[in-house]
């Protein structure tokens, strides 16, 4: 399926794709960004695990992973226990972003927007092409990485010029 | 009905496409203009606020006065009266924000001329953009719609001051020239390491002004010794730094095709870029990137008008009594406290602005604006076309003078884009002039900081639109 890459050596840090996303989700942003100490900030993005960690903690079933491989947060399910927050390794969900207190903001890889045949808004915005939308193998070497989904998060969603 | 519309973004001078899709006329949706020449379809944070601006639910709708709401014809009558020919002649100072197209700022000119009858009348920029506008044109230098296509192909970009922060979009194309078979070379010069030196091949980290002056005093040299290479020429100049890598960009931009972006509120730096791209051999393009509304077609209207400054210090002195700002939010300015006092001894002041201010609260007449994106004429030397309609009773600031000329009596042209600013040729008394205005009482100091006309909370995706007190019903 494919997925958001980020590739380092264009990613200036400037955050435009959390803008964007805000802009998209009507005030929600499920783009995070991170503060690495020297390297600058980067957008942390969702892997759409195989199996999901965030989904698996969900005691309320908000959390699905559709046939289409994208894990959505289904907005009448959640309650904001945060457990899916806490859940999941990389980071990649808060909550509190604009949809109140009893919500969590989830990317779903703007499915919306896909129907209309357009890209991310994320990734259509980013000034620099940092940020993609590609198909990416999930060929994951151990059960463990796969639960994870890790092998995605490791080399193939951070990406360096060859 | 859904429509989509095409405009160019003014949050920075990138000059990006952008397009806003309505429906019923209401802005519902944006969207990234693929193939545009300068942002290849992209937009930075700035740009994506842009949607947040047109839908800003605290917009000035209505014009008004103390007492209370009035109609455009009453404003416009209740401001005409004030300026009657031989009641306030040579009194009546008028500010338009930069952003204005280059129509909206000859109407202005016009009225302040056949009129008003006065010399005070300036167009602001950005806290230092003004200036550097100013000395770009001493030079004959025409800043431009930046083209991604040629610094894409450029073997040399030379990066003065902080670009990718000023406009993340120009990052895109340099490092797609920096990365293009291996072979090119991003330079920055900039007094500390910043966000674009962060992306350098060269970072030449010391004073932006003494760098650019050493690379000009070897361009004079050379005009003056045809046979001595401009390395060398450099290299004999006056306060040559030890670090050979200045002689060396000297070399690289006289031979390699190249490019110059200038990010800096220093108009000293800025003039100096401007001299070294028109001199250097190999440069193919050269462009000033500024907080806001790039003046390529503004410089020519900008050229015999007073500064911002000089209008502020009339007030100061007393010698303007009626003051028209149009745009401008001059609570943003340095000195406010002080600013606010003086305007606070005015006869009369309108003020013109989309948004409330500190400034709009002292006004006597309160006239609802729109933004650059709301209204049509020249810009960035293109003509553009009005995105979303204006809310409520807003009019553009050429619209406005129209109006209050027209309600004067006066007859006047209808006002036409501008010349096409000069670009001359370097010569040594423009580098001597320029040098001793910087030596002499210092009409630039060096300003490190950038500035964003909505607050400097975009990077970071904080900035938020704060309802003041004031504001009409919307």
């Amino acid at each position: 399926m494919k997925k958001l890459v980020v590739q380092l050596d264009l990613c200036i840090g400037c955050q435009a794709h959390t803008v964007a996303c805000q802009r998209v989700n009507h005030g929600a942003i499920t783009l995070q960004s991170t503060m690495i100490e020297t390297a600058g900030t980067l957008p942390v993005v969702c892997r759409h695990c195989l199996q999901p960690a965030c989904a698996a903690a969900c005691p309320n079933e908000a959390m699905v992973r559709g046939e289409d491989g994208i894990v959505r947060r289904n907005p009448y399910r959640c309650t904001g226990c945060t457990s899916c927050v806490l859940a999941c390794p990389f980071g990649t969900l808060s909550a509190g972003h604009g949809l109140g207190l009893f919500a969590s903001a989830k990317c779903n890889l703007c499915i919306e927007r896909q129907e209309e045949g357009r890209e991310p808004a994320c990734v259509a915005t980013c000034p620099t092409g940092a940020l993609r939308f590609e198909e990416i193998v999930e060929d994951y070497p151990s059960e463990r990485e796969m639960v994870l989904g890790s092998h995605a998060a490791g080399y193939r969603t951070y990406i360096r010029r060859p | 009905m859904r429509e989509s519309r095409s405009g160019m973004c003014l949050m920075c001078s990138m000059g990006c496409d952008f397009a806003i899709e309505t429906r019923a006329g209401e802005p519902v949706g944006l969207e990234y203009v693929a193939g545009s020449s300068g942002a290849r379809g992209k937009l930075c944070s700035k740009g994506n606020y842009l949607f947040d601006l047109v839908q800003c639910p605290f917009r000035i709708i209505e014009p008004r006065t103390a007492d209370g709401p009035l109609s455009w014809r009453d404003a416009i009558g209740f401001m005409a009266r004030r300026f009657e020919p031989g009641l306030h002649d040579g009194s009546v100072g008028l500010i338009v924000e930069g952003d204005a197209s280059v129509e909206d700022i000859l109407a202005c000119r016009l009225f302040a001329d056949k009129c008003a009858g006065t010399p005070w009348f300036a167009v602001r920029f950005a806290t230092g953009d003004d200036q550097v506008v100013k000395v770009l044109h001493d030079v004959g230098a025409q800043p431009g719609r930046v083209d991604a296509g040629v610094i894409e192909s450029a073997a040399v970009v030379l990066a003065i001051g902080d670009p990718f922060e000023l406009s993340p979009v120009i990052a895109g194309p340099v490092l797609r020239a920096k990365y293009a078979a291996r072979r090119n070379v991003v330079i920055t010069v900039s007094p500390e390491p910043n966000r674009t030196s962060a992306f350098s091949s060269k970072h030449l980290c010391i004073s932006e002004r003494a760098v650019c002056a050493d690379v000009l005093r070897a361009i004079v040299e050379r005009a003056d010794a045809k046979d001595v290479t401009w390395a060398e020429a450099v290299r004999r100049s006056r306060k040559m730094p030890d670090d050979p890598a200045v002689g060396q960009v000297a070399e690289l931009l006289a031979t390699r095709p190249s490019v110059i972006i200038t990010a800096t509120q220093d108009p000293v730096t800025a003039g100096l870029a401007a001299l070294i791209s028109q001199a250097a051999g190999g440069v193919r393009g050269a462009w000033w990137l500024m907080s806001y509304g790039n003046a390529g077609d503004i410089l020519a209207v900008e050229d015999e008008s007073a500064q911002v400054a000089e209008v502020i210090g009339a007030v100061a002195s007393g010698r303007v009594k009626s003051l028209v700002v149009l745009g401008s939010d001059l609570s943003r300015n340095n000195g406010w406290e002080e600013l606010r006092g003086h305007l606070e001894k005015l006869d009369f002041l309108a003020v013109g602005s989309p948004f409330e201010s500190e400034l709009t609260e002292l006004a006597d007449v309160v006239l609802p604006t729109a933004l650059w994106c709301e209204t049509e004429g020249t810009l960035n030397g293109a003509l553009r076309e009005a995105v979303v309609p204006p809310p409520g009773g807003a009019l553009s600031y050429g619209d406005i003078v129209r109006r209050l000329i027209s309600n004067m009596g006066v007859r006047i042209e209808s006002p036409q884009p501008a010349a096409k600013p000069v670009r001359g040729p370097v010569t040594a008394e423009q580098v001597e002039e320029l040098l001793a205005r910087a030596d002499a009482d210092g009409i630039s100091p060096l300003i490190r900081s950038t500035t964003t006309r909505y607050g400097d909370g975009f990077l970071t995706g904080m900035s938020r639109f704060v309802r003041s007190q004031g504001v009409a019903a919307g």
